[in-house]
């Protein structure tokens, strides 16, 4: 009895979504013509409008793939040495020059260790004349992948002389690309978005001046990359990501008035121009030293902030710390006061790793250092061994609190066990926040432009909702922060500190535990300029906000 | 000639009947050309004149897609050539290119009952010009102003919607 009920039921709420349905195609006057005149608009649009139209309503999902008669995307996987190259190009003679939305070509590991091989191998005049048929059908969106690494560190491809039509490119992991256009700067008139990954060498500067309306630029592990001229004539660039482009010594984008957007992550620090009137709101820096690691520091070295003085729309604020530090701590200040961000709502500081992770120092260690007149130099960081002896020693001089041990490393099971070991652990270096404030901001590595916090009592941070810190483990610098963040958020709703892996939390049980209830008591003596602040300490976050980065660059 | 010239009366789906030119809408229009020589045997001999219905077409729309036809034709016969007109796109630089821009610069309902006039009538050129016009009201804008141009109802979920915009997010 009860299945049919159930069906029953189910078949009455489909025949009132059919009528949804219809009741639905009736206000919409072009779901009411018959499909092939609905699929003969579609075809009179740019791919990009029309694929847009796949998110007005369910009925126009999908409704755009199929506007033109024929398979108008042409996806195709192929095996060097496995696949004939002489029976795709004659296959792709016979289509004829049919328009064409989409033109994908990914070349797979083919077979190189088998004495004979069905076929030849694909040469480079092959991959050139498949970009040339995906330009003659005016392909609008053009994708090469040759992860193959025989060929694409080899391969040498020129690019077809004008592709009015392309809207988007996407080169991945190909050898040489040269761009052999006439003088005309409509080569490219179409193209908004151009995506290079781990590409050997593409004439990326030959390429865009010819691309008036380019929109997104987005280079990825392109070792080969010196300078960008990233500077399309009318300035309508909006999102720039250079990621991991360790050669990049300069980046210009001085005339990308419009840019909203701007990603750089590298090895060595260049110089970058972003133009003034920029009004980013979506930034991301991330630089590293050669041997040692130096996130923000480098980054609040004033020469390359230079131009960054204002960020009046950023709205959301992601700092990636591979060490925290003194010096670290001045440069988060000083950059939260050089460039005001009186819109910025989300903080997320992805907080170093544990002390095995090769990156980063350990900072408890760190802490020690400042602590003791710090004679700090490059090999002390890598001196990992017993990091506890050091911290009973702080202990010692610090307070007479009970004598667990600090570090998680040595925590007991049994010790952690209670709730209330959460609090003490995250107080254990509680008494340094208020006395040893000062000489340690003026840490020997912060450059002498770099001020108190204290002594700037503007920071704008009205708007500050929402600050999550991940791999938060209660160390000396992370509570600094924290302390920091309460005092200047005025209207911060929720802090939360999510602990890393293996870490208390896991043997507490609970899945987070609520610690607002402790600030301003003797436990957490933080004072909060948010009165309403929720304090969380997390076990684990996956479900929760992320920042708008976390998928692209997760492999940090 | 000009004694000759004869006239069709179109009817339409609510019956009202205009009157044109045979010669004008038979260069106009494939379907009602081809009416038109299924009905001549039956009526060389006569002088009635002959009456098509259109089922399909309002008169409101049928009349407008006569004054397009007509003027369209005057057009080409000033420039002497009849036949050509039919290539002209919209926005060449033509006598008639603002006369279409105007002509489709009208309301959705309208425009759509267009579309579907020029496709049972065969006009290809102003079936041509109204899609291209539906098209125009697609494109450049966001999606919410095309929801509120055509009274599109957002049934999508939120997860939906997410995936839609993950597929192809270079798009949006």
């Amino acid at each position: 009895m009860a299945p049919q009920l159930g069906a029953s039921a189910a078949k009455k709420r489909r025949v009132t979504e059919e009528a949804a349905a219809v009741a639905a195609d009736e206000g919409d006057p072009i779901l009411a013509l018959p499909e092939d005149l609905q699929l003969r608009i579609l075809s009179l649009l740019p791919l990009k409008s029309a694929i847009r139209t796949g998110a007005l309503s369910t009925r126009w999902r999908g409704l755009w793939a199929r506007r033109w008669p024929a398979p108008s995307s042409l996806d195709l996987h192929l095996r060097s040495g496995v696949d004939d190259p002489d029976r795709l190009l004659g296959s792709l003679h016979c289509r004829g020059h049919r328009h064409l939305d989409r033109f994908s070509l990914t070349f797979h590991f083919g077979e190189y260790r088998r004495r004979r091989l069905p076929h030849r191998y694909f040469r480079d005049e092959d991959i050139s004349r498949c970009l040339e048929y995906a330009a003659a059908c005016d392909a609008e969106d053009l994708n090469l992948d040759i992860a193959d690494h025989f060929m694409s560190t080899g391969s040498m491809l020129r690019f077809p002389p004008a592709c009015p039509r392309l809207a988007r490119l996407s080169l991945l992991h190909v050898g040489y690309v040269t761009f052999d256009y006439s003088l005309r700067s409509d080569a490219y008139a179409a193209l908004e978005v151009v995506q290079i990954h781990s590409a050997r060498s593409v004439d990326i500067n030959q390429l865009l001046p010819a691309c008036p309306r380019l929109r997104t630029l987005d280079l990825r592990a392109c070792k080969f990359l010196d300078e960008i001229y990233a500077t399309s004539p009318q300035g309508r660039l909006r999102s720039l990501t250079v990621a991991e482009c360790n050669r990049v010594t300069h980046l210009y984008a001085g005339l990308a008035s419009g840019l909203r957007s701007f990603r750089l992550s590298s090895a060595l620090l260049p110089i970058y121009e972003i133009a003034a009137t920029a009004q980013l709101d979506d930034l991301y820096i991330c630089l590293r030293g050669p041997c040692r690691i130096y996130a923000l520091a480098r980054f609040g070295s004033a020469t390359c902030l230079t131009r960054l003085r204002k960020l009046p729309s950023l709205k959301e604020l992601q700092l990636l710390m591979f060490e925290m530090k003194s010096s670290n701590l001045a440069h988060i200040y000083m950059f939260l006061q050089t460039c005001r961000c009186p819109k910025l709502e989300r903080l997320f500081v992805q907080l170093p790793s544990s002390s095995s992770d090769t990156f980063v120092g350990n900072s408890l260690e760190v802490a020690e250092e400042d602590d003791s007149e710090g004679r700090h130099s490059e090999e002390d960081v890598t001196e990992d061994d017993e990091p506890d002896k050091e911290l009973s020693e702080e202990e010692d001089t610090e307070s007479d609190e009970p004598e667990e041990e600090l570090s998680e490393e040595d925590v007991t099971e049994d010790e952690l066990l209670q709730e209330e070991l959460v609090q003490e652990y995250m107080l254990k270096e509680r008494p340094y926040y208020e006395d040893v404030y000062e000489e340690d901001i003026l840490g020997e590595d912060v450059p002498e432009e770099d001020y108190f916090e204290e002594d700037e009592p503007e920071y704008d941070f009205g708007n500050l909702m929402f600050v999550r810190m991940m791999k938060f483990k209660g160390h000396y610098f992370e509570l600094r922060l924290v302390s920091f963040l309460l005092r200047k958020a005025t209207g911060l709703k929720k802090l939360l500190l999510v602990a890393p892996k293996g870490n208390l939390m896991d043997r507490v049980g609970n899945d987070h535990v609520d610690l607002s209830p402790f600030v301003e008591t003797k436990q957490l003596p933080f004072r909060r300029a948010s009165p309403n602040v929720q304090i969380i300490l997390s076990k684990c976050d996956s479900a929760g906000i992320q920042p708008v980065h976390a998928e692209i660059f997760s492999y940090f | 000639m000009a004694s000759e010239k004869k006239v069709v009366f179109l009817r339409s789906s609510d019956g009202e009947a205009f009157e044109v030119s045979e010669e004008v809408i038979s260069a106009a229009s494939v379907t009602i050309k081809g009416m038109i020589d299924e009905e001549s045997p039956s009526r060389a001999d006569t002088a009635a004149t002959t009456t098509l219905a259109i089922p399909n077409v309002t008169a409101a729309t049928l009349s407008r897609v006569l004054h397009y036809v007509n003027k369209h034709f005057d057009a080409a016969a000033v420039v002497g050539r009849p036949d050509d007109y039919i290539f002209c796109a919209p926005g060449d630089e033509h006598p008639l290119a603002r006369f279409d821009d105007d002509f489709v610069d009208v309301d959705n309902d309208t425009l759509i009952d267009l579309v579907h006039a020029a496709e049972y009538l065969h006009i290809k050129k102003l079936f041509d010009l109204t899609c291209k016009a539906v098209a125009d009201k697609l494109k450049g804008r966001t999606i919410d102003q095309i929801r509120e141009t055509f009274g599109i109802v957002n049934d999508y979920t939120v997860e939906e919607e997410v995936e839609v915009y993950r597929e192809n997010s270079w798009a949006f």
